[in-house]
């Protein structure tokens, strides 16, 4: 069933682009980061073993660092960089330091001398949220598969005990319809009963023989509908709605596989096309757990 | 002001995202772009405006920025967790106001920390099909990647992805070192292919250190439902209706005709 000739191999447009000439900008970047580097393997891998990472910093890199950081900075943070900030409340504090009273001033001058500078609420922080940690492994990433569904009564139909076989698409993407005396649940939604919306479809006629779901226009809002599945499970949905949809405008959420769960019922309805030999319609019945 | 694509380019000569910071029209579209913290073993705070935005950020912990797509991260910094130390000093970082990205902390090749941009790709995937997308962001050199015991992706770099659509199930995936079978870098493992979703699985850690792991992300809501549902090829009532009209003349004839028979002979 799976298919790998299909396989590319996407190579990152990084083979299309060589590092181009470093800026003296770029160098202390790299070479600050190099050391930030070590001092992170320093600190997270006291044993021997981090020696086995590589250590080495290149020699021009860390030449790089201390010599270019000054005429890099002046070129191109001319306004807002971090070493201007830097120097901005360096020369702040300096006026700051001459309106502190005396040491021999009393304590409330002392408190009145030294309020808290104004801390400027962070314009990220709020913005930025936690998401669950992304999964580490491989071993839990196929879970246990839902019940599936096995069998399909619905009084109203006369429709007693239909088997349900798991059903995909076609090579050409359409519904993979079972034979005429079987019913399909298409795998890749949910299970009856689970999240989303669950579909079972069969055949109104094929060939000239009756499919399952030969009378389902005939269901009522009310109708009880029971889906036993392969764990010996049952369980009860109650029709809400029978609809005709035009083949090509069935509902985006049809094959919905999240949201309330539901029970899609579809086979087909309308005019049939004797030269295509299909049906215009789609009958869709709804139904809602019980 | 640099972008982040820059600061890719400079700190991590990693140039192959660059392109796609570079050439994305900032814009209203919205964007998802997840921070994925992708070295083993060290925690880490991060600064940006000025202070912490958040802190004892951990190996696999993944932090939402979509939410200032298309505003520029001031300051940025990746500190040792509870200190001062800077890690990486990025400056200020302007993100992209569209597209989908993931932005890794992770080991260069040569097991240097680094940050990694992956644009994930969003289009739209066939019914009845998931994609599967291999990164590999570890310290370890170029590897091969298996897929059901064939080698699908050959000596794939770090910084470089394999990605494929498959028909929606189950594969059995590993990675090895190129045009060998041993030491096994990953699995095999059994990978659920599923239908409309992208499973993105990272190598990551370190070869030489033997913390080599994987870090898997998904994006769902890709795929499409069935082109059509095409259940019936024939008439209803086909075969009945003929039945009802030879029984309607049956009935006919027994009525019409019976009776005058009968009368005949009485």
């Amino acid at each position: 069933m799976i298919r790998i000739p299909a396989l590319s191999f996407h190579a990152w447009p990084c083979n299309t682009r060589q590092t181009p000439p470093t800026t003296p900008r770029e160098n202390w970047l790299f070479g600050w980061l190099s050391i930030v580097a070590l001092i992170i393997v320093g600190c997270s891998s006291p044993t021997a073993e981090a020696s086995s990472v590589p250590l080495d910093v290149p020699p021009a890199l860390a030449a790089s660092v201390s010599g270019a950081r000054s005429p890099a900075t002046d070129v191109e943070q001319p306004d807002d960089g971090l070493a201007d900030s830097d120097a901005h409340s360096l020369t702040q504090s300096t006026p700051a330091e001459r309106e502190t009273p005396p040491p021999a001033s009393t304590a409330t001058a002392v408190a009145k001398a030294t309020p808290a500078p104004p801390v400027a609420p962070n314009p990220f922080i709020d913005q930025i949220s936690s998401l669950p940690p992304a999964p580490q492994g491989l071993d839990a990433l196929v879970g246990d598969p839902d019940p599936q569904p096995v069998r399909l009564r619905i009084d109203r139909l006369d429709i007693v005990a239909a088997t349900v076989i798991d059903v995909g698409v076609n090579e050409d993407e359409t519904f993979e319809v079972p034979p005429a005396d079987k019913v399909g649940w298409y795998r890749f939604g949910p299970s009856p009963g689970q999240a989303g919306s669950a579909v079972l479809a069969a055949h109104i006629a094929f060939d000239g023989v009756d499919g399952v779901f030969r009378h389902l226009e005939d269901l009522k809002p009310g109708d009880r509908v029971e889906v036993s599945y392969d764990d010996g499970s049952t369980s009860a949905f109650l029709v809400e709605s029978i609809t005709e949809y035009d083949k090509q405008s069935l509902p985006d959420g049809l094959f919905a596989k999240d949201g309330p769960a539901k029970l899609a019922l579809i086979t087909c309805g309308g005019a049939f096309n004797r030269q295509l030999r299909s049906y215009e319609s789609n009958t869709v019945a709804i139904a809602k757990p019980l | 002001m640099r972008k982040l694509a820059t600061i890719v380019a400079a700190v991590v000569a990693l140039l192959s995202t660059a392109v796609a910071f570079t050439t994305q029209p900032a814009g209203a579209q919205g964007a998802r772009i997840h921070l994925l913290h992708g070295i083993p073993g060290v925690d880490v705070d991060v600064e940006a405006g000025g202070s912490n935005v958040f802190e004892g950020f951990s190996f696999g912990d993944t932090q939402d920025l979509s939410s200032l797509a298309g505003e520029t991260l001031t300051g940025l910094k990746v500190k040792v967790a509870g200190t001062d130390t800077v890690a990486i000093e990025a400056g200020d970082v302007e993100l992209p106001g569209s597209g989908n990205y993931t932005v890794i902390a992770h080991l260069d090749g040569d097991g240097t920390p680094s940050l990694a941009v992956f644009e994930n790709d969003t289009s739209t995937i066939a019914a009845g099909s998931g994609r599967i997308v291999v990164r590999h962001a570890a310290a370890a050199p170029a590897v091969d990647i298996t897929a059901n015991g064939d080698v699908a992706f050959s000596n794939v770099l770090n910084g470089q992805e394999g990605s494929a659509d498959l028909g929606a199930g189950t594969i059995s995936a590993g990675v090895v070192p190129t045009g060998e079978t041993s030491p096994v870098v990953i699995g095999p493992a059994d990978l659920p292919i599923t239908d409309g979703s992208s499973l993105i699985v990272y190598a990551v850690g370190s070869l030489a250190d033997e913390t080599l792991t994987v870090l898997t992300e998904s994006i769902a809501d890709l795929g499409s439902a069935p082109a059509a549902v095409n259940t019936g090829n024939s008439p209803v009532g086909q075969s009945n209706t003929a039945l009802v009209v030879v029984a309607g003349l049956a009935a006919a004839v027994a009525l019409g005709f019976a009776p005058r028979l009968s009368r005949k002979r009485s």
